[in-house]
């Protein structure tokens, strides 16, 4: 059982480990997903999806499908293009780093760029029908060459991803300050590692899915959809379909998880909606496990190239390198995880001089989007793993070397020579840590472990203990907007564009509402994800909602207490400062029985007819909309300590401690934060042993079922402490940073740091992740014969690239 | 697809012979994520979760037997499958997770045949016999000779496996089902099912078969030989692995390469002659 405690209690409703308002909902299970809803006359679709990687089609045939039993219809991209103002769907942030615009169409038209792209989409009355009909669409397929290794993408006799293009280098980019030269150039100690890291799916319990619905009196079209950004959804489609957006309202039902691919638009929500409209019937789509391996989004494969230069003391004088980044057939989101990863690197430390080539490279495979973490994980790796092999180099224990190196507290708050994707500033806002990383070797035992590793080892096993730390950057911005309301009935609603997908939201919300009205945050009405509610909105990524829709409701909660204390000031014949506010009235301190209701100061705040409001400068009802703008993120931080064990005789790994001291700000709910930071661990623990989305040659997916492809369940968890240091952060009303992916942030780097050390005997250097069985046993076996300076598993050094040899493209052309 | 649930076996054995492309449905664990999956299309499907003389374990005389819908968690929790049988029961408490072992039978996962499951090393281990039911009776079918290829088995099309026997003998001898995966609930990467009886210190019983590590369960009667009789030092163990190691011929798939399953299995014999001794 993991054990948490608290170093700083706080007893106030933010700060409290309040029950979540979901619970009845999900613990019931009569909560909505989007499968559950059964709207009348709901037909159902199943999607042709392309046996190959890339190939032409040159025609498709859906005439035995049309006539098949419960068929209602069968849509191509022709059939749907009239009704579409675009084939393509604008679904990424832009960058002008971005060399090639390849957009994701609404169905394939004459090629196919990945195994499981969508050709044509089958209607009928049940799901059993649909996919027996979307079995008689016969595709001519004419197979192309295959770019299966974003290795090869960029070489210049590389075939090309995309047939209309001449190469596959989506974008390339770079980071750049300081002198690296200089800081190379007299260094004590300079060297060069590769790094082979890869990520696989996300894989929520719940899949994708959507059901659309269209008004025909009205001509209003609703969509229901399991997505982290309904509001970037409603855009597409309003653009796509050509509706204005009155006419469009998109709903995130429950969503049972998204942790990143559910936050990009995908061609089944489009096609979803339109055939909604052309056949006037519900039309539900509901994606199955198989198709979510094929079609959902993954972060999949880096290749890192990257020196250090160090004085002899430890000092990081610089860092210099080269990414190659795994980008899919394309550009779904834009070039936020390459991004995130190059900016991680050295967030945590002072570096004085900093250069990282980024190359983009298209693969026929699925799109590339974040996963929990957004690349940051990567970037926390192979800091991590050059400062391990620093120490080992100097011979200076790894947790002195980063303590040297990391950002201290004095330095708060520290502005870092980076910008963010948009351009604002990198500002470390807050935090201590050192001494966070002090307060993890004080409970890891780290001084000790010398000792139980001899001990260990006199018995044949072989344990190991790793470090890492990390900065994540949370909360992006601009803002979100939150509306709070006291209703004349008494009850307080709360409307915001934040989008809810398992991580508590509602509860998150109505904590911070609660603080400003009193009262019991369960008695707190919240509606997340839906457009009409909110119009303007963002939605749930970038661990943002709590700081960026809490600062809004925070905000908006607090202009709602002052309407209401102007209110009753008034009506009580009583200084504003006289009084308080319990969540179901508002009171005179020195007599509570002077007091107005939420009912009555709500009802008296929306008047009468022909009578005046009675107060003359505030407008009617008791009611707020706020969207705090925040540019600068704020940056949580942790240091993990992982110790694990190696069977050399299988190369398997056993973690058997773990922990973790995290610093996210203010904790609104510890509970709810250690929900987080637990699951983002498992994650980690996933992304450091288990997981491996696996692609052959002919970028053919082959882990497409739970058997292959490896989950952490609950079984494969460790023992897990997390400790809380709790460092506000100036930047917001509330002190709070994000959460949402931190866990997995540090947790690959730490185990596999472990592993290093328990294979220390056997000279392991181990440059990449996952680590399976197979691999470590590979080195333990080839220890004896293999010279110090053997290339690892996944080496990869970067090649002259020249960066203007690479056109900028479009695929329609333009 | 036509579905019946017969009430008696020469019922079930008559709905199978007229029928070529008929399936027979136990617990279901593979055979409906199979259909679900569109691997396989029978005409009709045979129930038998309602013909009872194929369910449960009964002791008698000199054999063990277990009806072929008896569920790996019955097996699991039988505390009569102990001596020679007790590698049964230790493989039935791996098999992938509790919801599986509450759905999923011994007859249906041995009539399947997959070379990564557990129970099929486990029952050469036990020197088990099939019990293959027919129109014109009934056959016995040692374990070894049951498991042919990938996803085949020595039955006949029209014959439904009924039970499998497993003999008491030896009484004193004890069971262990090694199973090596990547996680918890995985198929094994490489099994080892291992059955000894040791007498003042010297092995009198030794049935050795390893899973995972090629069509069919790898059992070697040179290596039984080599261990029985012997002090099971580090060295005998040593050189039966090798020869298991030799014999065996695994895929390479994500588990591991066929040369990772292949060199594992030495170390592992002997965890498993370490656990047991």
């Amino acid at each position: 059982m993991p054990q948490s405690s608290q170093e700083t209690p706080n007893n106030s409703y933010p700060g409290a480990p309040v029950r979540r308002l979901e619970d009845y909902g999900l613990l019931t299970g009569s909560a909505h997903f989007v499968d559950d809803l059964q709207l009348p006359g709901t037909l159902c679709a199943a999607f042709v999806r392309s046996p190959y990687a890339h190939a032409l089609v040159n025609r498709t045939n859906t005439e035995e499908a049309a006539k098949a039993p419960g068929v209602v219809a069968v849509h191509t991209l022709p059939d749907l293009q009239p009704r579409l103002t675009d084939t393509r769907m604008a679904t990424g942030l832009p960058s002008r780093s971005l060399r090639l615009d390849v957009k994701p169409g609404v169905l394939a038209g004459d090629e196919v760029v990945y195994a499981g792209e969508p050709v044509a989409v089958v209607i009928a009355r049940s799901r059993y029908a649909a996919e027996d009909a979307a079995d008689l669409v016969e595709v001519d397929y004419e197979p192309l060459d295959v770019v299966a290794d974003c290795r090869s993408a960029l070489h210049t006799d590389s075939s090309a991803v995309h047939r209309k293009l001449s190469h596959n280098m989506a974008a390339a980019f770079e980071f750049d300050y300081g002198n690296t030269e200089d800081a190379f150039r007299d260094a004590d100690l300079a060297f060069r590692e590769s790094f082979h890291l890869h990520r696989g799916g996300a894989h929520s319990i719940e899949c994708r899915g959507a059901v659309a619905r269209h008004d025909p009196a009205t001509d209003h079209l609703t969509l229901w959809t399991s997505t982290q950004r309904p509001h970037g959804i409603k855009r597409v489609i309003c653009d796509l379909l050509g509706r204005n957006d009155d006419s469009v309202r998109v709903i995130a039902p429950q969503v049972g998880g998204g942790f990143g691919p559910k936050l990009v638009c995908y061609p089944e929500e489009v096609v979803i909606a339109l055939c909604a409209t052309i056949l006037q019937r519900p039309v539900k789509w509901i994606q199955d496990r198989y198709e979510y391996f094929l079609s959902t989004t993954q972060e999949r494969d880096q290749y890192w190239d990257v020196e250090i230069a160090l004085d002899s003391d430890a000092t990081i004088r610089g860092m210099r390198g080269a990414l190659l980044h795994d980008h899919g057939a394309y550009t779904a989101r834009g070039l936020n995880v390459p991004y995130a990863s190059g900016i991680t690197l050295p967030l945590a430390y002072n570096i004085p001089a900093y250069h990282l080539d980024v190359y983009v490279a298209l693969t026929n495979k699925v799109p590339v989007t974040p996963v929990r973490g957004a690349g940051q994980p990567q970037g926390v790796f192979v800091m991590e793993r050059l400062l391990d092999r620093a120490a080992g180099k100097l011979s200076i224990d790894r947790a002195e070397v980063r303590r040297r190196n990391l950002v201290r507290k004095e330095q708060m708050p520290c502005r870092k020579s980076l910008r963010l994707r948009g351009d604002t500033e990198v500002i470390l806002d807050s935090g201590d840590y050192p001494a966070t990383q002090e307060l993890a070797l004080k409970h890891a035992g780290w001084d000790s472990f010398r000792e139980r590793q001899q001990s260990a080892l006199e018995q044949g096993r072989y344990i190991g203990i790793g470090l890492a730390n990390f900065v994540e950057g949370t909360g992006r911005g601009p803002y979100e907007t939150v509306t709070v309301r006291i209703n004349a009935s008494g009850n307080v609603a709360v409307a915001s564009g934040a989008t809810a997908m398992g991580q508590s939201t509602q509860t998150m919300l109505a904590q911070i509402v609660a603080e400003q009205l009193g009262g019991d945050p369960s008695r707190i009405g919240v509606t997340c994800g839906d457009t009409d509610a909110t119009p303007l909105g963002f939605g749930g990524f970038n661990s943002r909602q709590t700081v960026i829709a809490g600062a809004s409701a925070h905000a908006a909660a607090r202009a709602v207490k002052a309407k209401a204390f102007k209110l009753a000031s008034r009506l009580l014949e009583a200084a504003e400062h006289d009084l308080e506010i319990d969540g179901r009235a508002v009171f005179v301190k020195d007599a509570p029985d002077r007091r107005l209701t939420f009912a009555e100061l709500a009802r008296a705040a929306s008047g009468l007819p022909g009578f005046k409001l009675p107060v003359a400068d505030m407008g009617p009802g008791l009611e707020a909309t706020e969207s705090v703008i925040i540019d600068d993120m704020v940056y949580a931080n942790g240091s993990a300590v992982a110790e694990v064990e190696v069977d050399i005789d299988t190369g398997r790994v056993t973690v058997l401690r773990f922990l973790v001291v995290h610093d996210c700000g203010r904790r609104l709910n510890p509970v709810i934060v250690d929900g987080q930071v637990l699951g983002g661990i498992a994650h980690g623990i996933g992304n450091a042993l288990f997981e491996w989305m696996g692609f052959d040659e002919d970028a053919q997916p082959v882990t497409t079922t739970f058997a292959d492809y490896l989950l952490v369940a609950a079984d494969n968890m460790p023992e897990v402490r997390l400790f809380h240091l709790e460092s506000d952060s100036p930047f917001n009303a509330l002190g709070v940073k994000g959460v949402g992916e931190s866990g997995c942030l540090p947790t690959p780097a730490a185990i596999v740091s472990a592993i290093e050390d328990a294979l220390a005997p056997f000279g392991a250097k181990l440059n990449q992740a996952p680590l399976t069985p197979a691999v470590l046993w590979e080195l333990i076996r080839s220890a004896p014969d293999s010279a110090p300076d053997t290339a690892p598993p996944g080496h990869w050094r970067a090649p002259d690239i020249d960066k203007d040899a690479y056109r900028q493209e479009s695929l329609d052309g333009r | 697809m036509k579905y019946i649930e017969p009430a008696s076996l020469p019922e079930a054995l008559e709905i199978l012979s007229a029928d070529d492309e008929a399936r027979c449905l136990a617990g279901g664990a593979t055979l409906v994520a199979m259909l679900n999956a569109d691997l396989v299309e029978p005409s009709t499907l045979i129930g038998l979760r309602r013909i009872d003389e194929l369910a449960g374990i009964s002791v008698s005389g000199d054999h063990i037997r277990i009806g072929a819908t008896t569920t790996h968690a019955q097996i699991a929790g039988d505390d009569r499958l102990t001596g020679n049988a007790a590698v049964v029961r230790d493989a039935a408490r791996q098999i992938a997770h509790s919801a599986i072992r509450n759905m999923g039978t011994i007859g249906g996962a041995v009539c399947h045949a997959d070379p990564n499951a557990d129970f099929p090393g486990a029952l050469v281990a036990a020197n088990a016999v099939l019990e293959a039911a027919g129109q014109s009776g009934r056959r016995q079918i040692p374990a070894d000779e049951f498991f042919l290829d990938y996803l085949e088995t020595s039955l006949e099309e029209d014959e439904i496996l009924s039970a499998v026997m497993v003999p008491v003998e030896p009484v004193g001898a004890r069971g262990r089902h090694l199973k090596f995966s990547r996680t918890h609930g995985d198929y094994a990467t490489i099994s080892i099912s291992l059955v000894l009886a040791i007498n003042s210190g010297a092995c009198s019983h030794a049935r050795v078969a390893v899973g995972s590590a090629g069509p069919a369960p790898v059992h070697l009667a040179e290596v039984d030989a080599l261990l029985t009789g012997s002090d099971l030092s580090g060295e005998t163990i040593k050189q039966a692995g090798q020869k298991l190691m030799e014999a065996a011929d695994p895929v390479d798939d994500v588990r591991g390469s066929a040369e990772y399953r292949r060199m594992i299995i030495p170390g592992l014999l002997q965890r498993a002659v370490d656990e047991l001794r």
